[in-house]
């Protein structure tokens, strides 16, 4: 019969039923579905590794690995599978006949497989499979080609320029959306590409995968433990192979110098015997030249002497020639003697013929001078005479005459005359005997001129025969000088000999040296070889691993939050729904009693009530939430990670905890309060329970707001403070809901902003450019073309240093990215480094840093601490903090030039911060740079915050989530009130409408105490949310993002209209319960 | 004119799932105005469901109920909460005050709506309840709850006083006092009461007594020999 009445109860009551199980399962849906959620996506993922044999090792050698050393590491403990691959960067040719750089990978055995989605496995050696996320299954059967534009160094290390693709696949190495970056092209990897080892032309293994024999769960402290216990061993076993490594290299480095040496030891007496050789060659030639040196000498006396001869000779002939020529003019003198005596006698004859004639002209002429003188006297005796001239005149005339005949001396003369005649005949008689003289010179000189005919003959004949030994002489002179010459030519070419045997030996000499020194290098070289950095990286290094895990850590951290304040929540509804109707059938209960039920009964009927709701909403809570939740969470974080299939987790544990939870929170409630009232006796409880007094409220002693209260207002104001447990409830859930609401749009505020702020408030530069050599300033010729396209498009650019480095502090290290600006004072423009207040940050000093405030937070510090700062090399800056500022990407920490000089070295300034005109595509921009000399990639911003927002968007999901549980949690709270509420005062209620109050004012009369809690959890709820979105910030720890803990003025706003919203549409739906409020039948019992 | 409250042919059926009840059959009667009517019956007669449909609480399901020459059976639902607003009054068995307000405030909360209320103070000092205004309903006794739910009945100035059992919960001397505050009310300012009941006692003080059982009128009598309440023992 009892359990009749139960059966009817629920059916009479389904509101009120339906409301414990609808918050019993919206609290364990919520609770089980978001705790489960982590343990899914990890069971999927494990699964998913387990299946793909994901490595537990991966081990790097700076030298590479052999086939042994794989095979080594094989044969050691715990090892299932192990495998040396290679890897190598390279730059394809897409589709679009773009270039794309992609990473190819050799395929491994029993680990890191590959998952085929379409197409085959490559079984050819030019085969590949290619990245699902990079391309499609329309790909296959096309070809992969490498770019023309590989380095020859890049393109060797393959054994071929094309492959074709037989399949996509995704990797477990590549969990993730993220593929890594590269030197090459533009510094990002476009996707994967597995071929077969023989794919590669590479002599060594790049490195080796381990897949070990444990199957502990990924993430779990079983397998960080297993991990950390076998790391030293692997470490070892690492270096061992590292040992093996350098010593086959030492060994085979040994050898290649044996071998050099030997060489060098050959060639060495090969060259000294060559050189001696050379030198006897060369002491032979001279040799040979000195005994032709000597001939010649004998040849040149021996011609000295001929010459002598022939010159005494031409002596001789020249003395005969002489004497003819002396003969030849004594002859010439006597013939011309004998002419002469001729021409004297011709002469003579002549003269005496003159003479003669002379001495007869003379004769005539003193005969004329007689008659002249004669004649004269006369004349001057005539004159005297005729005396016309005085005798002094005649007498003068006289004088003068006699004087002329005195002067003539005419009788000397003709003495003279007659001597003349004597002398005349005596020549006559000289000549005479001169001509016969001459007659006798005559023949004796025709003799003469015979015999020196004959002389001369002679001579000319001598003449020829000197001549002829001349020539000879000059002949065989000249010969002599040839040959003279010739060995001077000899001699010319010994010596050069001699200096090039010189050269020969000082060169071999140095050569010689050269080689030995250079062997001793070489010694010194494999001295100095050093033994092989070794690395054994765990899954922690894969990104794809890692990032999941703080991924699904996100979801953790919301799981650990709100499941809580959902279960008290439910609680507070079982607890009010159950008190409510414990009141309502006191009765009821009271009769049983009376009529001798007992307690136990009673109670079961009541706990049956109660459990029943709970425990099936329980089940459908749990069931449902395991299913939504993760599947709606795993298919939000299927756009970044691919996992295979979901595998749904069944948690008995979190099942139990459930049911155990509801169970109290429903049938514990329902206990507590019904043994309160059991205590009573029957008759105590079939009086009606005196209803709850009337009570002035505190706002009431404020008399200046109370008495402008109208008397509905005031009727609300008391009944809020009237039911505290209600009002509560009323405010937590509200509150909650808002609260959860805004923690939802919050997270979305938060990490979709974050790509947001960081490029538009702190790093307001328009891309990075990534040189391949650094430079010392912008001004450097390295860097001309790029400046060029910069300037050009009224660009500015900053030089940077980044680097990744490790910073400690507190005892605490963090991996940081190093910022050196070569001009501090310019980087404003490009990185705006402020406080979270906006106050803007000075860049650092010598011997300060700036950090951010992801840095800060995690490490403990504030401005003024000291910090360290270390790089790969082991060097270290030490600085004061001096700053800490505002930044949402990555962990930078900027230092002055100076102090990065001091510390460490010159900073190679590698990178470059451009800054670009508004209006301009930068797109167009970055493809014209990547075009230039000295650049290996650019990274535009704008692509990071898209890539970085894209990969946000999956938050929508959890926030979508979070605004529904918020909605359906305001729903039930605010109608099971609002049940309870009208059901309690069903009797006021309709006293108010008997008094004739309108619709409307009915339903003010109810629920504007619901629109004042609503307005009140509102507000509490701000607060709340405020302070949880912080929280579930805080929780969610990603290492090299800062969110953004903001919440936007909007975001709130829509939460707490929402709120308002959700209040309104219960409203709406519990006015028509109103409206159907009998008031007769109200009127008439209490109970 | 007819009489101010006047029942034609009423007749009332309600429906419980494929049950029906008949309730009020072929009802007759009318009330002058001014005028103390008591209706008596035993539990269940149908004078609840007279009284809730002469209060505009309830529908009828035939005839006709006319007040003060209104056809209220004809009214809908906005009309019957204006003419329960405006004119009339309820006095319950239970009081049905509002344990949020006090004394005074349950009285000025149906005043506030009316057109032409009394004033609150007045009426409640008029009830005798003059040091009480302030007290919360928990706080007064069961008459003195009663009389406020009368002067908040009176205070709305209505054209009528319907009263449901009036002294059901209260003890007799109370109940009397209560019967008498009716009674002078009545006399006093020419109200028209009804007053509903199953104590046939009652029935001496009424001007008029109208007896119903199993949901018909059995009797109307007009009553020439009105005893004083203080005169009626039960």
């Amino acid at each position: 019969m009892l359990r009749r009445t139960t059966f009817r109860e629920i059916k009479n009551s389904l509101g009120r039923y339906l409301a414990i199980f609808s918050i019993v399962a919206l609290g364990v849906g919520f609770f089980s579905g978001l705790k489960i959620t982590k343990s899914v996506m990890v069971n999927s993922a494990d699964q998913y590794l387990k299946d793909t044999s994901f490595f537990d090792f991966r081990l790097l050698n700076s030298y590479g690995f052999e086939e042994e050393d794989v095979e080594f590491i094989a044969s050691k403990e715990n090892v299932r599978a192990a495998d040396g691959a290679y890897f190598a960067d390279i730059i394809i040719l897409n589709q679009k006949g773009n270039e794309d750089v992609v990473k190819v990978h050799s395929l491994t055995e029993g680990v890191n497989d590959v998952v085929l989605k379409y197409g085959s496995m490559p079984e050819k050696a030019d085969e590949c499979v290619v990245d699902s996320n990079y391309m499609g299954k329309d790909m296959i059967g096309r070809k992969l080609v490498f770019s023309e534009n590989n380095k020859e160094d890049d393109l060797e290390q393959f054994s071929f320029r094309e492959y074709t693709i037989t399949g996509i696949v995704q990797a477990s190495n590549y969990v993730q959306f993220e593929r890594g970056t590269t030197s090459l092209g533009n510094g990002r990897v476009g996707g994967f590409v597995y071929v077969l080892p023989e794919g590669f032309a590479m002599d060594y293994y790049t490195e080796i995968y381990v897949k070990l024999d444990s199957d502990q769960k990924l993430y779990s402290e079983d397998y960080d433990t297993f991990i950390d216990e076998i790391k030293e061993d692997w470490e070892g076993y690492c270096e061992e192979t590292g040992k093996r490594r350098y010593d086959s290299i030492v060994a085979e480095a040994n050898e290649e110098l044996a071998d050099a040496q030997k060489e060098f030891e050959d060639e060495k007496e090969d060259g000294e015997k060559e050189l001696n050789d050379a030198y006897e060659e060369l002491e032979e030639a001279r040799a040979e030249i000195e005994d032709g040196k000597a001939q010649i000498e004998d040849a040149k006396k021996e011609i000295k002497k001929a010459e002598n001869t022939l010159r005494d000779k031409e002596k001789e002939l020249a003395d005969a020639e002489n004497e003819i020529l002396e003969n030849e003019k004594l002859l010439e003198d006597k013939k011309a003697e004998y002419e002469e005596a001729i021409l004297n006698l011709e002469n003579g004859k002549k003269t005496i013929e003159e003479n003669r004639a002379s001495l007869d002209s003379a004769k005539k002429k003193i005969a004329d001078a007689e008659n002249e003188f004669k004649k004269a006297q006369e004349q001057i005796d005539q004159l005297k005479l005729l005396g016309i001239y005085t005798d002094e005149e005649i007498a003068a005339m006289q004088a003068a005459l006699d004087n002329q005949i005195a002067l003539a001396n005419l009788p000397a003369q003709k003495k003279k005359l007659s001597a003349g005649y004597a002398a005349l005949e005596e020549a006559q008689k000289q000549l005479v005997l001169a001509q016969e003289q001459l007659e006798t010179g005559k023949v004796e000189l025709e003799n003469g001129e015979k015999e020196l005919a004959d002389a001369k003959v002679q001579l000319e004949e001598g003449k020829l025969a000197i001549e002829d030994g001349w020539k000879e002489i000059t002949e065989n002179k000249k010969e002599l000088s040839d040959k003279e010459k010739e060995l001077a030519d000899a001699e010319d070419e010994l010596n050069e000999g001699y200096l090039s045997y010189e050269d020969g030996k000082k060169e071999f000499d140095e050569k010689i040296q050269d080689a030995e020194s250079e062997i001793e290098d070489a010694k010194q070289e494999i001295a100095d070889i050093e033994l092989p950095d070794t690395y054994v990286l765990g899954r922690d290094t894969n990104i794809g691993y890692v990032c999941f895990e703080s991924d699904s850590s996100i979801v953790d951290g919301v799981a650990n939050v709100f499941p809580a304040f959902f279960f008290l929540v439910a609680a507070l509804v079982c607890m009010t729904t159950m008190n409510r109707m414990v009141d309502e059938q006191r009765t009821q209960i009271g009769v049983l009693k009376a009529l001798g039920y007992s307690d136990a009964k009673i109670m079961g009927k009541y706990l049956f009530y109660s459990g029943s709701a709970a425990i099936s909403g329980c089940l459908v809570g749990y069931f449902g939430g395991n299913f939504i939740f993760p599947f709606v969470i795993w298919i939000a974080y299927g756009l970044m990670y691919h996992f295979g299939e979901m595998l749904y987790v069944f948690d008995l544990k979190l099942l139990i905890i459930s049911l155990v939870g509801a169970t109290l929170c429903s049938m514990g409630v329902t206990f507590f309060s019904l043994r309160s009232e059991l205590k009573e006796v029957a008759a105590g409880l079939m009086r009606p329970k005196a209803p709850k007094a009337g009570k002035r409220v505190i706002f009431e002693r404020i008399p200046f707001l109370w008495k402008r209260l109208s008397f509905l207002q005031k009727v609300s104001v008391r009944n809020i403070f009237r039911y505290k447990k209600r009002f509560f409830m009323m405010i937590i859930g509200i509150s909650g809901c808002t609260a959860l609401l805004i923690t939802g749009y919050g997270i979305k505020d938060s990490v979709t902003g974050i790509a947001q702020q960081q490029f538009t408030k702190v790093q307001t530069f328009e891309m990075t450019l990534n040189l391949k050599d650094p430079v010392p300033d912008l001004s450097d010729k390295k860097v001309s073309e790029i400046m060029e396209v910069i300037t050009e498009n009224n660009g500015t650019a900053a030089l940077a240093l980044e680097k990744s480095m490790d910073l400690k502090a507190n005892d605490k290290t963090k991996n940081i990215s190093l910022v050196v600006a070569c001009e501090p004072e310019n980087l404003d423009e490009f990185v705006n480094i402020h406080t979270r207040k906006g106050d803007k940050i000075d860049y650092p000093g010598v011997g300060e840093v700036v950090i951010t405030e992801k840095i800060a937070d995690t490490l403990g510090l504030s401005v003024g601490d000291m910090v360290t700062i270390t790089d790969d090399e082991q060097r270290t800056i030490e600085g004061k903090v001096s700053g800490i500022f505002e930044n949402y990407i990555y962990n930078y920490v900027y230092v002055h030039p100076d102090t990065y000089r001091s510390f460490i070295d010159e900073p190679e300034y590698k990178s470059i911060y451009v800054n670009l005109d508004e209006n301009c595509d930068v797109h167009e921009i970055a493809a014209l740079l990547m075009t230039k000399e000295n650049l290996t990639s650019v990274t535009v911003n704008m692509d990071t915050l898209e890539r970085i927002s894209n990969m946000m968007s999956c938050m929508n999901y959890i926030v979508y989530v979070i605004i529904l549980c918020a909605g359906s949690l305001a729903f039930i709270v605010l109608f099971n009130l609002n049940n309870i509420n009208i059901t309690e005062r069903i009797r006021e209620i309709a006293t108010i409408k008997v008094l004739g109050f309108h619709k409307r004012e009915t339903a003010s009369y109810v629920f504007r105490e619901n629109t004042v809690l609503t307005a009140i959890g509102c507000g509490l709820g701000i607060v709340l949310g405020i302070w949880l979105h912080r929280f579930v910030m805080h929780e969610i720890n990603i290492d090299l993002i800062s969110f953004d803990v903001v919440i936007k003025i909007s975001s709130i706003m829509i939460s707490v209209i929402l709120t308002f919203v959700f209040n309104f549409i219960v409203n709406r739906f519990m006015t028509g319960k109103l409206e159907n409020i009998n008031m007769a039948e109200s009127l008439k019992s209490v109970d | 004119m007819g009489a101010f409250v006047e029942f034609e042919n009423v007749g009332k059926i309600y429906h419980t799932g494929e049950v029906s009840i008949e309730a009020l059959s072929n009802v007759n009667f009318e009330v002058e105005k001014g005028e103390f009517c008591v209706i008596v019956g035993a539990s269940g007669a149908g004078k609840t469901t007279i009284l809730n449909i002469l209060g505009g609480m309830d529908c009828l399901t035939s005839g006709k109920v006319y007040l003060d020459d209104r056809e209220i059976s004809a009214y809908n639902k906005r009309q019957l909460t204006d003419y329960r607003r405006y004119d009339v009054g309820f006095v319950f068995q239970f009081y049905n005050l509002i344990q949020n307000l006090t004394a005074l405030e349950n009285v000025e909360l149906a005043a506030q709506i009316c057109k032409e209320p009394l004033d609150a103070k007045e009426v409640l000092k008029e009830v005798g309840l003059e040091d009480r205004m302030i007290n919360f309903p928990a706080q007064l006794s069961g008459g003195e709850q009663q009389r406020v739910a009368i002067a908040r009945a009176l205070a709305k100035n209505p054209k009528i006083l319907l009263c449901d059992e009036p002294t059901g919960a209260l003890d007799y001397n109370t109940g009397k006092a209560v019967l008498k505050l009716l009674q002078d009310t009545c006399r006093n300012k020419g109200k028209t009461v009804i007053v509903i009941t199953h104590n046939q006692a009652l029935t001496a003080m009424a001007d008029r007594v109208i007896t119903v059982k199993n949901g018909t009128i059995q009797s109307m009598i007009k009553n020439e020999h009105i005893t004083k309440v203080e005169d009626i023992e039960w």
